[in-house]
């Protein structure tokens, strides 16, 4: 992190490299969430499928 | 700015009394709750992470602002975020939340040795830790609201914090009889429309019995308390207050805590609620005197003394609140301030200076509305989004800090202030650090927070010139 110019703001790891780095966690949790999701969703449609078969 | 979100910051479109300059100090926290000065002169600010499954990862962390102008990063390896930090001698005085409890800490910055000093405080769910604080008598106060939204634990809250703390609820601070009113909801637990009931002061799904008692207990929630700075001596001094997340301590010794509103929604909605200022009467007893807690509502009175049911604050939306405590305790209102639905005023401080003026008054910051998401009114829409001073001794209050059109800059494109979380006077008494915790969308069913958006705005008496 960077000494401030006079009247200028700090920016706190706004940087490139920094906005990089943030941008790929985010990505990488999303496809976690993706994948959660569909795996429910997959559970969901087969415990449907074994519902049907006991009616 | 990058951050889309927020891509402009600018001083010039916040407004402050004649006499007042404002700069912005540091720009792209995330998450900040809350801001302190030590007495050289570093800031600090807290920043409260997020390790919730529900959210992406975000490091639980203080930033350190010198003031030879560098900038650190204290990361503590915590599973817990900072809400409130305080400097008192010479050491960091921190309240964290994350687990069942809420711990109270203090970090010393040159072994980096962190203490636990409390580790009792019932958590886990809606509701913020207050504090922690030191009076003048040296003592150090500090709240906790409570788990539930609305005086239940409810679905609402299950998608971040009872799934993670299922057995999470609330406390009392006294004995208390309970009337047998539960509240039905759906169970998110289960895959299918499964619907529950839940009494209040229980864990989601355990339903309450008419007549029931619940034992009070020194480690409740919806409270303020106050101790030895080495965490001894607690000493439980008020309960029922939703949300004491501002605690405020003026030259006299007086205790003024913020408390938000109940929601207009859900399972058990109320309507028309004012955000409050109380007078916590029993700090200015002597210490270790106070032998009952005083109650101040939660969570069957409104900030106006009226109870829940009142036919005056049915709800437009939602199932309106039927009463949880039969015969409950003498109520300890009315407020010392009442604000419109929904302002959402978070943390303050007393003006101790004559240099910066209003010397006495509390500065208020208030985070601003959640509606449409928690309130089907438009007056409540812009609610909130700036930082007022209050006279506590005549209930009333004054613009300080706002934007040149009223509400959230991200709502018409300035590059002013968003949310005003926090607010501390340096030790000097020449400025007031403002905490703005960045943008948060709110839709009529979801909050979305974004990080990298959070400033600290200071604003500054100008010096007279004698020239």
């Amino acid at each position: 992190m960077d000494k401030p110019a006079l009247k200028q703001p700090i920016l706190i790891e706004l940087d490139a490299e920094c906005r990089q780095e943030h941008l790929d966690k985010v990505e990488a949790w999303f496809k976690n969430v993706q994948l959660t999701q569909a795996s429910f969703r997959q559970l969901l449609e087969d415990t449907v499928d074994k519902t049907r078969s006991l009616t | 700015m990058p951050t889309t979100a927020r891509p402009l910051v600018d001083a010039n479109d916040v407004v402050v009394p004649d006499g007042y300059e404002v700069e912005a100090v540091m720009v792209g926290l995330s998450l900040p709750t809350d801001v302190t000065v030590a007495d050289d002169g570093t800031v600090f600010v807290s920043e409260g992470g997020s390790s919730w499954p529900t959210r992406p990862y975000m490091p639980a962390r203080v930033i350190a602002l010198h003031p030879n102008g560098e900038v650190e990063a204290i990361t503590m390896n915590v599973h817990a975020g900072p809400r409130g930090i305080t400097w008192y001698n010479g050491e960091l005085y921190m309240a964290f939340k994350g687990g069942y409890h809420m711990q109270l800490a203090k970090y010393n910055l040159e072994t980096g040795k962190l203490t636990i000093l409390i580790d009792k405080v019932p958590s886990g769910g809606w509701h913020e830790p207050g504090g922690p604080i030191f009076g003048p008598d040296g003592l150090m106060y500090f709240g906790h609201g409570s788990v539930s939204q609305q005086g239940v634990s409810l679905p609402a809250g299950f998608t971040v914090d009872l799934a993670k703390h299922p057995l999470a609820h609330d406390v009392p601070g006294q004995d208390i009889t309970l009337t047998g009113n539960n509240v039905w909801s759906r169970d998110p637990r289960k895959p299918y429309a499964y619907l529950t009931l839940t009494g209040p002061f229980k864990p989601f799904g355990t339903r309450s019995e008419k007549g029931e008692v619940i034992k009070g207990e020194l480690w409740c929630n919806s409270a303020v308390w106050r101790c030895k700075p080495d965490g001894t001596n607690v000493e439980l001094l008020a309960w029922g207050i939703r949300n004491p997340f501002g605690m405020a301590i003026n030259e006299q010794g007086e205790l003024y805590v913020s408390d938000n509103d109940f929601e207009e929604k859900g399972e058990r909605a109320v309507a028309l609620d004012p955000d409050r200022i109380w007078h916590i009467k029993n700090a200015s007893q002597p210490f270790g005197s106070v032998t009952t807690p005083d109650w101040y509502g939660f969570p069957d009175i409104y900030g106006d003394g009226l109870p829940v049911n009142h036919e005056k604050h049915l709800p437009l939306k939602g199932k309106a609140a039927e009463l949880f405590i039969q015969d409950p305790p003498p109520w300890a209102g009315p407020a010392a301030f009442l604000e419109q639905p929904h302002s959402c005023m978070c943390r303050m401080d007393f003006s101790r200076s004559d240099f910066f003026g209003h010397r006495g008054e509390l500065f208020v910051t208030e985070w601003g509305t959640l509606a449409p998401l928690n309130s089907p009114r438009e007056e409540d829409l812009d609610h909130g989004f700036r930082v007022i001073r209050v006279d506590v001794k005549e209930g009333t209050s004054e613009l300080f800090m706002h934007n040149r059109i009223m509400g959230p800059a991200s709502a018409h494109g300035g590059g002013g202030i968003e949310r005003p979380v926090s607010c501390r006077f340096s030790p000097d008494g020449k400025s007031l650090y403002v905490l703005d915790f960045g943008v948060a969308h709110i839709s009529e069913g979801s909050m979305f927070g974004f990080a990298h958006t959070g400033v600290l705005w200071k604003i500054t008496k100008k010096e007279m010139s004698h020239g």
